[in-house]
């Protein structure tokens, strides 16, 4: 009886909730995809300052592009790069042994309070955090009294309104970005991989670098993804810490929309640094492809020459 | 046991002492990353130091120290004789929000998961709204107007964004783990995009975007809600709801269908089915993700800067206007009061996790994106 009623009801359950996902479709396409579709369109066309758009797409040209190649975009492109490249090499290089002794090098009960503290400035205002920044790199700041008085350095230092100033508060920032995806990857690899290479007699630098570091590859790429390209669109940490010495390229596509009211420029130089990210992401991957392709060769091992042995 | 205390010990203690070598030599590496660990804690604690103990400077910046504590900045800040009663207020009814379920339970025996689970926050959010309404929203709480304003515009455009966000993230989270098909894969590569795009270009994409349509929302204001509210919520939600659909798509991945599939077997329309068995499957995932998009989207600055209008403006936005000038110790001040919403915030997802059964690791990739 009832058996012949289940069928149309599963019928019906499979139906909607596939639709479940239509408003996030829908609310993406409107709100992220088209927009971003139209900053591209836009890169194209030339500035028209008498419209509420102030666009003109009559005559669609390359010419912002050429403009965004000019020395000092291109200047400012180089340092943006720079810096976020230093800064992702500095986080992973910081972060990474913290991670580790999370992961393994800790009882369970201090690592949850640990990684509570590891977790809670990151989602503490970004602003703020940037903005005390000022106080300890500031030329009267408390570091410069600190410093001076312990005979550090012989006279004040002036960090603020630099480029160095940029770079510690971008590490800063976004360290605690890399060390969660570091540590989940770590946390992941199951113990007894690390304990047979031990008992196979594998050292442990050879376990570390055979091992654990291969099985924590993915993890140091999320952290990569999500300190990396944020990075090179930051133009807050610059905005507050940088002046006009520390511009990056985030501020630059800033001055133009809001600025200068030029948002065909802003646009291409936008469309210009996701392009410059996806390639730098491109060759990280490729030369990572690389070097694994190599070391996969070097130590492969052939079965029939260790049975005729 | 006994053999340990039979005179002849050198067979037992040798391996006992290399074993005890060994060790020596774990501790080693192990005490050297402590040290490490605790010198980054402190890099990452300072400057959240430096910023509580500034806003008890006595002088007139924010960032040169006078020497000297005071409160005048904080008092400069909140008017005390509406702040008290209005923290007062908070503090009872997300207290009555956080006792009040268990006190239930005891009584009546009556007891719902999802009511515990969203009582206390939704407790929080109806406090909220009370001290604001009461207290003209907050318009007498602050003494610096605009800074006033800007706390209020940054909670009101919070608060709608993870609204946005939870339902947005929820539905499609339980759709990519109980729907896959043709659709995952570039649904999946929307949402990681939307996690990984440079926020700037998002921001003067939605800002151009809006601009140009107003869709008859986002140039007007309704209900004396600015238009530029509208905007920050659409905005503020992008991200938030990426979070939430990993969230909430990452609890149900380990869970299969078959309780769903009873409940229809048994006679369960769609609609109670995921009501009874879907929705408190998730819900722990829903107020976690909920509250990490509230922290994300108090916290949000480039896109409340380009998107925000001259009304709507937020802490953020407030505080980058204030750079041009003197940053004034109040700021800090401020920020403290985010810093307690944020972590408290933090605290309650960790505790919601912790009872559905999460381990400290877990919570961590979770708040990690998953």
């Amino acid at each position: 009886m009832t058996a012949s009623v289940v069928p149309p009801k599963r019928g019906r359950l499979r139906a909607p909730k596939f639709l479940l996902a239509g408003p996030s479709i829908i609310w993406y396409v409107l709100f992220f995809v088209a927009p971003i579709a139209f900053i591209v369109y836009y890169s194209f066309g030339a500035k028209d300052s008498t419209k509420l758009v102030p666009v003109n797409m009559s005559s669609l040209s390359f010419s912002n592009y050429h403009e965004a190649f000019s020395a000092t975009f291109f200047t400012t492109f180089k340092a943006t790069i720079k810096v976020a490249l230093t800064a992702t090499l500095l986080t992973v290089v910081i972060g990474f042994p913290v991670a580790y002794f999370l992961a393994f090098k800790v009882q369970e009960k201090w690592r949850a309070i640990l990684l509570a503290l590891v977790i809670v400035p990151s989602f503490t205002s970004f602003l703020i955090r940037t903005v005390a920044w000022r106080i300890p790199l500031a030329q009267n700041g408390t570091l410069s009294k600190w410093l001076q008085d312990w005979g550090v350095i012989g006279g004040p230092i002036s960090l603020l309104e630099t480029r160095t100033a940029v770079q510690i508060a971008i590490v800063y920032n976004y360290l605690g970005f890399m060390i969660l995806p570091l540590f989940v990857a770590l946390d992941r690899i199951e113990p007894v991989l690390r304990e047979a290479s031990k008992d196979l007699g594998a050292g442990r630098f050879a376990t570390f670098m055979r091992v654990t570091l291969p099985l924590a590859g993915p993890g140091i790429a999320a952290g990569v993804l999500l300190t990396f390209i944020p990075m090179c669109g930051d133009y807050v940490t610059a905005t507050v810490l940088g002046g006009a010495k520390g511009n990056m390229i985030g501020a630059l596509i800033d001055s133009e929309f809001k600025g200068a009211q030029n948002w065909p420029l802003g646009a291409a130089i936008a469309v210009m640094m996701i392009l410059a990210v996806l390639l730098l992401l491109g060759i990280g991957a490729a030369l990572i492809g690389v070097v694994r392709y190599v070391l996969r060769r070097r130590r492969r091992v052939t079965l029939d020459a260790g049975a005729t042995a | 046991m006994t053999a340990a205390t039979i005179p002849g010990t050198i067979p037992v203690t040798t391996p006992s002492a290399t074993g005890g070598r060994n060790r020596k030599k774990r501790d080693g590496l192990r005490i050297v990353l402590a040290v490490w660990c605790v010198i980054v804690l402190i890099f990452l604690f300072v400057p959240i130091g430096l910023v509580v103990l500034h806003s008890f400077n006595r002088g007139g910046s924010f960032s040169i120290w006078s020497g000297h504590t005071s409160t005048k900045w904080w008092g400069t800040l909140f008017k005390a004789s509406e702040a008290w009663p209005a923290l007062i207020e908070i503090i009872i009814i997300t207290g009555i929000g956080t006792v009040l379920p268990p006190i239930i339970r005891k009584v009546t025996g009556w007891h719902r998961r999802i009511f515990e689970l969203w009582f206390p926050p939704i407790a929080f959010l109806v406090a909220l709204v009370i001290v604001a309404t009461s207290t003209d929203m907050y318009r007498n709480v602050f003494r610096d107007k605009n800074l006033g304003d800007a706390l209020r515009n940054s909670f009101l455009a919070a608060i709608g964004a993870t609204l946005v966000a939870v339902a947005l993230g929820g539905l499609s989270g339980v759709a990519l783990a109980r729907r896959p098909g043709f659709w995952t894969k570039p649904f999946i590569l929307t949402v990681f995009l939307i996690l990984v795009t440079p926020e700037i270009m998002d921001a003067i994409a939605l800002a151009g975007w809006m601009q140009r349509f107003g869709f008859g929302v986002f140039n007007s204001s309704h209900g004396g809600i600015d238009a530029g509210i509208f905007r920050l919520w659409v905005g503020e939600s992008l991200y938030a709801s990426a979070v939430v659909t990993l969230i909430v798509r990452a609890r149900l991945a380990g869970i299969d269908e078959t309780l769903e599939e009873a409940a229809s077997d048994l006679g369960a329309p769609p609609g109670r089915a995921f009501r009874q068995i879907t929705l408190p499957l998730i819900s722990s995932a829903l107020v976690a993700g909920g509250l990490l998009s509230f922290t994300i989207c108090l916290d949000n600055t480039i896109i409340a800067e380009q998107v925000a209008t001259a009304g709507s403006s937020t802490f953020p936005t407030y505080v980058i206007s204030q750079l041009r000038s003197t940053v004034k110790p109040f700021v800090g001040a401020a920020a403290v009061v985010l810093f307690i919403v944020t972590i408290g915030a933090l605290a309650f997802v960790a505790t919601v996790l912790k009872r559905s059964g999460d381990s400290s690791s877990q919570i961590a990739a979770t708040l990690g994106g998953g």
